[in-house]
């Protein structure tokens, strides 16, 4: 690889040094070592805590520091912004984090490199000046477009359990698919015929969803396909991180786009195939066959874990579908030493397989009195579960019983638990920008929300000319509203009051302001603005509980579906969730709790992994693989205590359920029985 | 990657729609040619607006920059939108956010604008300025450090290149010296291995050698024992107890490695050195000085890896004498070609010049004239000009003919004896060639459709140069008798009448009768204004040549003793015959002349012709002699303008009056003298 040697500066040890004081961390063992100064393609396994995140925004400073172009860059692309608000966070005042964020780098999502590099500048090309790209937008557009013949397509649709929300186009030529599966009615059906006049009035009008912005990549990849060439010299390095979050299609554009194959790049991609889950038990087939490299010389492994101890991995260990490092998954955590080493008291509680009892209140009275009140106040405390839908047909006594996360707490709600990127309303907009005030301790990323949420305001009420144009900032409001110096007095007075102070919104306290905030949003309109026509989004979001601020917690996020237990010392709230929704966190305690996906109980497939009896995933169907990844995830979340909900039959009967608690045991797990909704210790 | 195209709205004197600017450029040199006031210096400040410059210079608007239109109606908005193609793989790859895809051409716009949002100066930000990549506008906008990447180098006119190249804080050599890629080269200075040798000295990098510099001053013994004395002797006693204060004398540093170099960057001077002595040869002129500063900018330019290689300069013959002037140009060519030794990459230059001796050195095809707030690129294609002009007019342009590039009007003459009277006698009737700026360009014989063609655009739709252009052309057919008198023919039965090779005509060649003449003189005549058109009009002596038609129109006796002097001007100049005896002698003979062909004016103005014909006179000669004697008769009232108008022949009187139509330009021509009166508060 002639031509990359030069490109990427060499990182050595006192580099690594440097960072270290730099971000303040302790160093950096080897396996760690050799990604930092590995300048090859490579493909690098994480295991769950091992600081994957921080190691990468380490990389990054020391080759900024380092960086000899002036107009080729690093690219870096994740699912989240995850990357990038770290740089913001650890490197933000300084001159490496400065650099990393600007030109010639690029850190952001896969959705974002799509849409600037390329969907973008092909949509700008082709007669589309300024598209909106958003899914609630543009399928409320192509509602509109059908006005009452929506309500017949719905209607079919609904009838096949498909949404009209879900209509998406399939190329560039305008086809259209549903949910990923063609459009359930033939060409010459009405329906179809319907989705066909929304689907292109949208696009002419430039609305679309944000995954058919692969659509336009895709065009412009296929009119110019010397753009794969332009872009390698742009990016000589290609970081990818969550690779194992990539669907199929966020996979095969990412090989396309960066050919590993490639010797004018460098392509390193980081992620754990032991947490490859997904949301939908039918997508993501096949992704993971690309990932890691086959070739043991273009892979590294990072198998040992700041987040738990030696306990937890060894646990966790034997549920890894790819096998850990040499010697499976290490624990070197957790860091905080408030709890002293003690014998093993991870936990299985078992209940008797009609009903889920007492569950949550013994694992809740458990870790209270594991990790005492002060520790255990720190949180989060969690229950978590593969399948949370609601299936309310499921009731005790049914085969498939638990089957849900719901099944543990009838106070669960699928809704409240889904952290929206997109928010809906403004509110939601605002309590998102208090959000990131608050995890960031900076004002500005905040700010900026609020503004673009005014902005979506006024471009739903009306005109706003030229600043669709613009950046959605505080400063473009800002700018217009210069000529007003009430609106903007008070425009500032509500940033202030919602950033600085802080208050939290109520739905009164809401109605109070909503005038205010639809004048501001008027004066940003260039015509005549219909505030009718936005009456939902300033709406108080009546549907979303997690505002109802009737939690105890500070946190608005942690309102909702949070369980309380207390003993005679105090409480202890567990938070319930999917495996999902709970990726990439650490807990203080977890419980696995078992559900039953496609008629099997989770908890009976991975007994004979959590027996140590199978190890990792080679030969094992589809499902149980799901199972598997799933039941890793949750069990490598929580630092200090991991506990197992499993379902008396999971044991097997009588010798065999002996023979089984014996070996549970002996794995060193502590195991309860509820009985009457009350723990039972079998010590 | 070059800039080639611009389109400016509403910027200064170019308005929108029909009164935008749009020009193309070629990668290479394009000089900016026309008149003061043309638009030169708004095309330049409009790429220096939307591309800025690598000075740094701080661009601010004003609020003049808006273009006010006819009806007096200021503009809200200025758009300076600039097209950057030829990006290679790697430019594109570095630009790839900023790309738009136009079927295969892939190019990157840069959109500037500037809306007025509120009154200069009372609102502290009365304008908003945005850039924006995309065609028109709909991409995303420009990250400083990319801005910077598309910078323009810009030498201003009459700039000082002297204090440009001296040393200073942020000077322009330093921050040239800055991006030569060799500049860091050498060793860093390490303290615990201090240089004992020149060799060790030697490898020591620009910054180790000021490190070293500054250890050596702090160890020499003066500055030690210096720094001992303020600090026992007086900060001692003057310090309370317990109020440790101690000086430390130092050089001043500046903290990160790459502060230090640019301080010591910063610190260089560019002085001018005879090259045979080596001996610094006092101050040098600004022409100089100019010169090196061009030398430093393209040095740069052609050396950087990335970024827009572009040069605007102003008025580069500022200061340079005509010869250095064509040595400059010579060597912007080759920058502009890529064949300056040592430079990576071709530079691509645009100039605006008054300078004819600029424009005479470039190629006809890169040079663009600004003309009436429009942009006329003289490339191939977009002018009536073939293959074959363009190479005549590389050979032919000269110098003096350039000077129709900045003129209000052209009179194209066949010869010496046009260019000489043609002024004359345009300031004598009182339409003063130069007092409307007017140049006359003398192709020395036929080539006048070579030049006018400059003038007359390829497009039939778009817009046309105003500048009018006339070309004074001669019948060339003498009447029936001339042959004869010139001694071309013997008789009208001699042979050589009907011979195929005479290179003359007479009006009998054109038909047996007074009609069928009439027809064919007026095709030939046609002919000679077959390709007038736009502002090119071709005028046609109505007889002859012009010494003839000027005898027969009515300056016979003038023209004769013209030729007669002219005749004499060998023993005039030698002062063997004296002027005045020459006229008298001249004055009788054209009397017996007259009296011997009687009415037979054509007979009359053939023999005055002989004497250029056949009679030694040189017809420039002759031209000033004529130009004096109606000088003097003016002088002596025997003629005045009316007078002088009559006799003159009607295309010679058509084609000056074309050409100065328009009313004659003042020095001082302000484009506009109306004052707008302030409103009055009448209703209060």
């Amino acid at each position: 690889m002639p031509d990359t040697d030069s490109q990427i500066p060499e990182i050595t040890d006192a580099d690594i040094d440097s960072v270290c004081e730099l971000m303040g961390l302790d160093g950096f063992d080897a396996p760690r070592s050799a990604f930092l100064k590995r300048g090859t393609t490579v493909d690098v396994s994480a295991c769950p805590g091992s600081g994957k995140t921080t190691l990468i925004v380490a990389k990054l400073a020391i080759l900024a520091g380092k960086w000899p172009h002036r107009t080729r860059g690093i690219c870096v692309l994740s699912h989240t912004n995850v990357a990038r608000e770290q740089i913001e966070h650890r490197l933000g005042g300084t001159m490496v984090g400065r650099r990393l964020l600007s030109y010639p780098h690029f850190i952001d999502t896969i959705h974002g490199f799509v849409n600037r590099f390329l969907a973008l500048p092909w949509l700008y090309s082709n007669g589309y000046p300024s598209p909106t790209i958003d899914d609630d937008v543009a399928t409320a557009y192509r509602r509109g477009v059908l006005g009452r013949d929506y309500y017949k397509v719905q209607a079919f649709l609904s009838k096949k359990h498909m949404g009209f929300d879900r209509l998406r186009l399939s190329d560039r030529h305008m086809s259209f698919e549903l949910g990923g599966k063609p459009f359930p009615a033939g060409p010459s059906a009405q329906s179809h015929k319907f989705a066909k006049r929304a689907i292109e009035a949208a696009a002419t009008a430039g609305y679309f969803c944000y995954d058919e912005m692969f659509i336009w990549a895709d065009a412009l990849l296929e009119d110019h396909p010397a753009v794969l060439d332009w872009l390698a010299h742009r990016f000589p390095l290609v970081i990818l991180d969550e690779m194992q979050d990539a669907d199929e299609r966020q996979a095969s554009f990412l090989n396309a786009a960066f050919p590993r194959t490639c010797d004018k790049i460098v392509v390193q991609r980081v992620g754990d195939p032991n947490q490859q889950i997904f949301d939908l038990p039918d997508s993501g087939s096949g992704a993971e066959d690309h990932f890691p490299d086959t070739d043991p010389a273009r892979c590294l492994g990072i198998p040992s874990s700041y987040r738990f101890g030696s306990q937890i991995a060894a646990l966790a260990s034997p549920l890894a579908v790819k096998p850990v490092g040499s010697s499976g998954l290490c624990g070197i955590g957790p860091r905080t030493k408030d709890v002293p080493a003690q014998p093993c008291r991870h936990a299985v509680f078992v209940f008797p397989d009609n009903s889920t009892r007492g569950v949550l209140e013994a694992y809740g009275a458990y870790a209270l009195d594991v990790l005492g009140q002060e520790l255990a106040a720190k949180g989060p405390v969690t229950a978590v579960g593969h399948i949370h839908q609601a299936y309310p047909e499921v009731t005790p006594g049914h085969a498939y019983y638990p089957k849900t996360v719901s099944h543990y707490w009838d106070g669960y709600s699928v809704d409240m638990s889904r952290k929206d990127p997109h928010p809906r309303t403004l509110v939601q907009y605002i309590r998102a920008a208090q959000g990131q005030v608050a995890d960031l301790r900076k004002l500005s990323p905040g700010v900026d929300k609020i503004a673009s949420g005014v902005l979506e305001l006024a471009r739903r009420m009306g005109d706003i000319g030229e600043l669709k144009r613009k950046a959605c900032t505080h400063r473009a409001v800002t700018n217009a509203l210069e000529n007003d110096d009430a609106l903007l007095a008070t425009y500032r007075e509500l940033l202030r009051e919602f950033l600085v102070d802080g208050i939290e919104l109520f739905e009164a306290e809401w109605n109070r302001r909503k005038d205010r905030i639809m004048a501001i949003a008027r004066a940003l309109c260039a015509g005549d603005a219909d505030t009718t026509r936005a009456a939902t989004f300033l709406a108080w979001p009546k549907d979303d509980r997690s505002l109802d601020g009737t939690s105890a917690s500070p946190r608005a996020d942690a309102g909702s579906n949070v369980f309380r237990v207390s003993n005679g010392n105090g409480n202890i709230d567990i938070r319930l969730g999917s495996i999902h929704s709970v990726k990439g966190q650490t807990h203080l305690a977890t419980l696995l709790l078992s559900t039953n996906w496609y008629r099997q109980h989770s908890a009976i497939r991975v007994m004979p992994w959590l027996l140590g009896r199978e190890a990792n995933g080679a030969g094992v169907g589809k499902q149980d693989l799901q199972r598997l990844l799933h039941t890793y995830v949750a069990m490598t979340r929580p630092s200090h205590l991991l506990c197992l909900a499993v379902s008396r039959s999971a044991l097997g009967e009588g010798k065999t359920a002996d023979e089984t608690v014996a070996a549970l045991k002996g794995k060193g797990w502590r195991l309860a029985e509820i009985i009457e909704g009350a723990a039972q210790w079998r010590d | 990657m070059h800039l080639s195209k611009i389109t400016v709205r509403n910027f200064r004197q170019f308005g929108e729609g029909a009164s935008e600017l749009q020009l193309d450029f070629q990668p290479g040199v394009t000089a900016l040619v026309g008149r003061n006031d043309s638009g030169k210096s708004a095309v330049i400040d409009a790429i220096r607006y939307a591309l800025l410059t690598r000075d740094q210079e701080f661009i601010r608007v004003q609020p003049e920059d808006f273009h006010i239109d006819d009806a007096g109606q200021q503009a809200s908005e200025i758009s300076i939108a600039c097209t950057l193609a030829g990006l290679t793989d790697a430019e594109k790859g570095a630009f790839i956010e900023y790309l738009s895809y136009d079927g295969d051409d892939v190019a990157t716009h840069v959109n500037w604008s500037a809306r007025r949002i509120g009154e200069f100066p009372i609102s502290r930000r009365w304008i908003d300025v945005s850039v924006r990549s995309g065609i028109d506008s709909a991409g995303p906008a420009f990250e400083s450090s990319v801005r910077e990447l598309l910078s323009a180098a810009y030498l201003r006119p009459l700039r000082d290149a002297e204090r440009e190249m001296s040393p200073g804080r942020g000077s322009r050599l330093s921050q040239i010296l800055s991006n030569v890629p060799e500049i860091g080269h050498g060793e860093a200075f390490d303290i615990e291995n201090v240089p004992q040798d020149a060799d060790a000295l030697a490898r020591l990098s620009l910054v180790g050698l000021g490190d070293y510099m500054r250890h050596s001053v702090k160890e020499h013994s003066g500055i030690g024992s210096a720094q001992k004395a303020i600090n026992e002797r007086y900060l001692k006693s003057l310090s309370l107890l317990g109020d440790d204060i101690r000086g430390k004398i130092d050089v001043s540093v500046g903290g990160a490695e790459t502060a230090r170099l640019r301080q010591i960057l910063e610190r260089l001077e560019l002085g001018l050195h005879e090259a045979a002595t080596g001996s610094a040869m006092g101050r040098y002129g600004l022409g100089s000085n100019n010169l090196l500063f061009m030398a430093c900018e393209l040095l740069l330019l052609g050396n950087e890896p990335e970024g827009l290689p572009l040069l605007l300069i102003e008025e580069p013959e500022a200061h340079l004498h005509p010869q250095r002037q064509l040595r400059l140009m010579e060597f912007l060519r080759q920058a502009a070609d890529g064949k300056i030794a040592g430079a990576d990459r071709p530079v691509q230059v645009v100039l605006s010049t008054h300078s004819p001796n600029l424009a005479s050195k470039i190629p006809l095809a890169n040079l663009v004239l600004l003309e009436g707030r429009r942009a006329f690129p003289f490339a191939k294609g977009q002018t009536e000009l073939d293959t074959g002009d363009y190479r005549f007019l590389e050979r032919f342009l000269d110098v003096t003919k350039a000077n129709l590039f900045f003129a209000h009007g052209v009179l194209i003459v066949e010869g010496d004896a046009e260019a000489i009277i043609l002024p004359v006698l345009a300031k004598l009737i009182g339409s003063d060639l130069t007092g409307h700026g007017v140049s006359i360009v003398n192709v020395g014989g036929r080539g006048l459709r070579r030049f006018s063609r400059i003038f007359q655009r390829k497009t039939k739709d778009g817009p046309k140069i105003r500048v009018r252009v006339a070309c004074v052309a001669d019948m060339d057919v003498m009447p029936d008798c001339a042959p004869e008198i010139l001694g071309l023919v013997e008789g009208d039965a001699d042979p050589k009448w009907k011979a195929g090779s005479r290179r003359w005509k007479a009006v009998r060649d054109f038909g047996d009768n007074e009609k069928t003449r009439a027809t064919a003189l007026a095709g030939q005549r046609e002919r000679l204004k077959e390709h007038d058109g736009q502002s090119v009009l071709t005028f046609v002596a109505d007889h002859w040549t012009l010494e003839y038609d000027l005898a027969y129109c009515g300056l016979a006796e003038q023209v004769y003793v013209a030729n007669s002097l002219a005749t004499n001007d060998d023993p005039l100049n030698e002062e063997r015959k004296k002027r005045d005896d020459v006229i008298a002698d001249a004055n009788a003979k054209f009397a017996t002349l007259k009296c011997e062909v009687g009415s037979d004016d054509a007979a009359l103005c053939s023999r005055i012709y002989r004497l250029l014909h056949s009679g030694g006179a040189s017809k420039a000669v002759a031209a000033q002699h004529l130009a004096e004697l109606l000088a003097e008769d003016f002088d002596k009232g025997e003629l005045d303008a009316a007078k002088l108008r009559e006799r003159l022949p009607p295309y010679l009187l058509q084609a000056i009056e074309y050409v100065t139509a328009l009313p004659p330009q003042s020095i001082l021509a302000p484009a506009s003298a109306d004052v707008t009166p302030v409103d009055g508060d009448d209703d209060a």
